[in-house]
């Protein structure tokens, strides 16, 4: 019996992990769909945002969920600049795709290096009560943070959605997400859309980062890899196009990595992931949730 | 007689090029030896990732796994069987050219970010894999070379690492010259400008991009195997690293994709680059010769599309508006 509700907890735990994979690939997703091309940079925003939550935190004793409106102001800036730069040049000119690549690629590697020059790569954490302070709910314990992460990815999800649908400029990126040519011929501005999306995706992983740093404080240059992989996978689960499949796919590949904890051993875990993922992605690369994809 | 003339200047370029990269030994110092050897070594991979990624289309980022395997087969047999890598280095090629060709197979369904997400996740699993056989692999510790002797490709000096090398960049090449015109060659080009139109005129689509990455990952192999005999030990954390992958890749868009130079070229740039800024500033500053790829890679993909090499040619054609 003692057996049994530790593995519920683990689950429970998993499922809450898998609630903030879905904000992370959120923005990921988001991106993805506006400008079909994927940001490789997406887990080095994420740290970014994990230490802007350890600099406000520390420095000025700001309240880590206040912090993450900073960073997704910041990140969202940052995000524009980093579209101004690498994605807008490149975007439309033939091969796009592979350029978009690269250019994220190249962001990557300068958020990367750039972290490791001035923080440097030994991790670091900040105090906070709410990793401490714990609930319990029918016998299921969980840290005050991680519960609050939980909560407010799922709110995030739900506010971007209703910003896509009742929004004007929600509406102009679902728009411009469906068919790009025709958004350009109703007299939406396309290349401001994909600024703007841009910005928003990306500040979503700054706050997706904060989140993070609240309940796994293991903040380092190159934490955002394992998000990364994790939002990736998401993505793929979910298929692209929907934003509700996200935080479903998110939950589905956290209780995945818990069963794979239980039942083979924690080496074993990241393999099965892997496996489920490749197997996903030549099986139904249009994901569990999505629409077919025209080919691309 | 222009065509002539040029074909002569080509080939003395070419000879004088070999002749200083022959005796380049005789008067540079150890260090330097040891970064032009390098920048060989990584040419020749990106040259292996030119296959499949420049002229099949197919971008990868789990090169670096073909790379591991190769390593591991060639150290595996060298340390448990005895094996000369002489001998190893092409059963290193075969059983990562038997990985690729998965790859190539995988390459049927995904198409553009999805390929190279899926190659990412390929990369991850051989790199799990080989940590979870601790049996045969030695785990996360890895495997240390202990033989010696140049009958197993083992060497004292920087010197003999330095001609192994700039043979491999050279074959290399001129693999890449002879591909590029190649039946083959000709038709993985023509699947990756346009797969239906390509079926259309008889190619084997199927056929063409499963060994396109069979090739490609069989020469990654075997520069495997090389860089094995060049550091001593291998161990999964420093074979199968993303970095690798993206620096493979990295090297041959800067260089120019699809042509048998660009890989040498953007090593020749990139390399010394970053080994310099590491001898610089060592462990001072861990992030500063990596930041250079990304700032490279951006300034290239963004300003010069097609890389150098074809910045290159494009100068000289203009020149030369009469032999196009």
């Amino acid at each position: 019996m003692i057996e049994l509700s530790a593995y519920t907890q683990l689950l429970v735990s998993y499922a809450i992990l898998g609630g903030v994979y879905g904000l992370t690939a959120l923005g990921l997703s988001l991106i993805w769909g506006v400008m079909k091309a994927v940001n490789w940079a997406h887990g080095d925003f994420l740290m970014v945002g994990m230490y802007t939550a350890f600099w406000t935190v520390t420095l000025f004793g700001i309240d880590p969920y206040i912090a993450a409106i900073v960073a997704f102001i910041l990140l969202g800036l940052i995000g524009m600049a980093t579209h101004i730069i690498a994605i807008e040049p490149v975007v439309e000119k033939p091969g796009g795709h592979e350029a978009t690549l690269l250019t994220t690629l190249g962001i990557s590697v300068i958020l990367e290096s750039l972290a490791l020059i001035l923080w440097s790569p030994s991790p670091r954490s900040y105090q906070n009560v709410y990793k401490d302070t714990f609930l319990e709910v029918l016998g299921i314990r969980t840290s005050v943070a991680e519960a609050i992460a939980f909560v407010v990815s799922i709110a995030s999800i739900v506010a971007v959605d209703q910003f896509l649908k009742r929004v004007r400029i929600g509406k102009a990126i679902r728009a411009v997400s469906q068919n790009p040519v025709g958004a350009r011929v109703v007299g939406i501005d396309v290349p401001k859309i994909r600024l703007m999306t841009f910005g928003l995706g990306v500040g979503l992983a700054g706050m997706a980062g904060v989140l993070v740093s609240t309940f796994y404080p293991n903040i380092r240059p190159l934490a955002g890899y394992v998000w990364d992989i994790a939002s990736y996978v998401v993505v793929i689960f979910a298929g692209l196009g929907t934003i509700y499949g996200v935080i479903f796919a998110g939950i589905i590949i956290g209780v995945t990595e818990g069963f794979g904890t239980i039942v083979f051993s924690n080496a074993f875990r990241q393999i099965l992931v892997y496996v489920v993922f490749l197997a996903v992605l030549l099986l139904r690369p249009q994901g569990l949730f999505g629409k077919a994809l025209r080919r691309v | 007689m222009g065509l002539e003339l040029k074909f002569t200047k080509k080939l003395i370029i070419a000879a004088l090029l070999l002749i200083i990269g022959a005796i380049f030994p005789l008067f540079a110092d150890e260090f330097l030896v040891s970064i032009l050897m390098q920048a060989y070594l990584w040419a020749f991979l990106a040259m292996s990732w030119d296959v499949i990624g420049g002229y099949g289309g197919q971008f990868s980022l789990g090169h670096a796994a073909f790379l591991a395997l190769g390593a591991y087969t060639s150290t595996i047999l060298l340390q448990g069987y005895n094996v000369s890598p002489w001998v190893g280095m092409w059963a290193a090629g075969v059983v990562a050219g038997a990985a690729g060709a998965l790859v190539g197979i995988a390459s049927l369904r995904l198409k553009g970010p999805f390929f190279a997400l899926g190659t990412i996740a390929f990369a991850e699993l051989v790199k799990l894999l080989l940590l979870y056989f601790k049996g045969i692999t030695g785990g996360p510790l890895g495997i240390l070379i202990t033989k010696s002797g140049p009958e197993n490709m083992l060497f004292e000096t920087q010197t003999p690492y330095y001609y192994l090398m700039f043979v491999l960049m050279l074959a290399g090449i001129l693999f890449l010259k002879w591909f590029e015109s190649s039946r083959f060659g000709i038709g993985l080009v023509a699947v990756r400008e346009d797969e239906e139109a390509a079926e259309g005129v008889g190619i084997n689509v199927y056929r063409t991009k499963v060994i396109g990455a069979a090739i490609s990952a069989f020469l990654t192999g075997i520069g495997g195997t090389i860089y094995a005999q060049w550091i001593h030990f291998i161990r999964p954390d420093i074979l199968v690293k993303l970095e690798y992958s993206t620096q493979i890749a990295a090297i041959d868009v800067v260089g120019g994709a699809g042509s048998p130079y660009g890989g040498l070229i953007g090593a020749l740039i990139l390399v010394p680059l970053s080994l310099y800024l590491n001898a610089l500033f060592g462990g001072m500053i861990a992030g500063l010769s990596l930041i250079l790829y990304g700032v490279v890679l951006l300034i290239v993909v963004v300003m010069i599309p097609g890389g150098i090499y074809g910045l290159l040619r494009r100068r000289l054609r203009r020149k030369l508006p009469d032999q196009r």
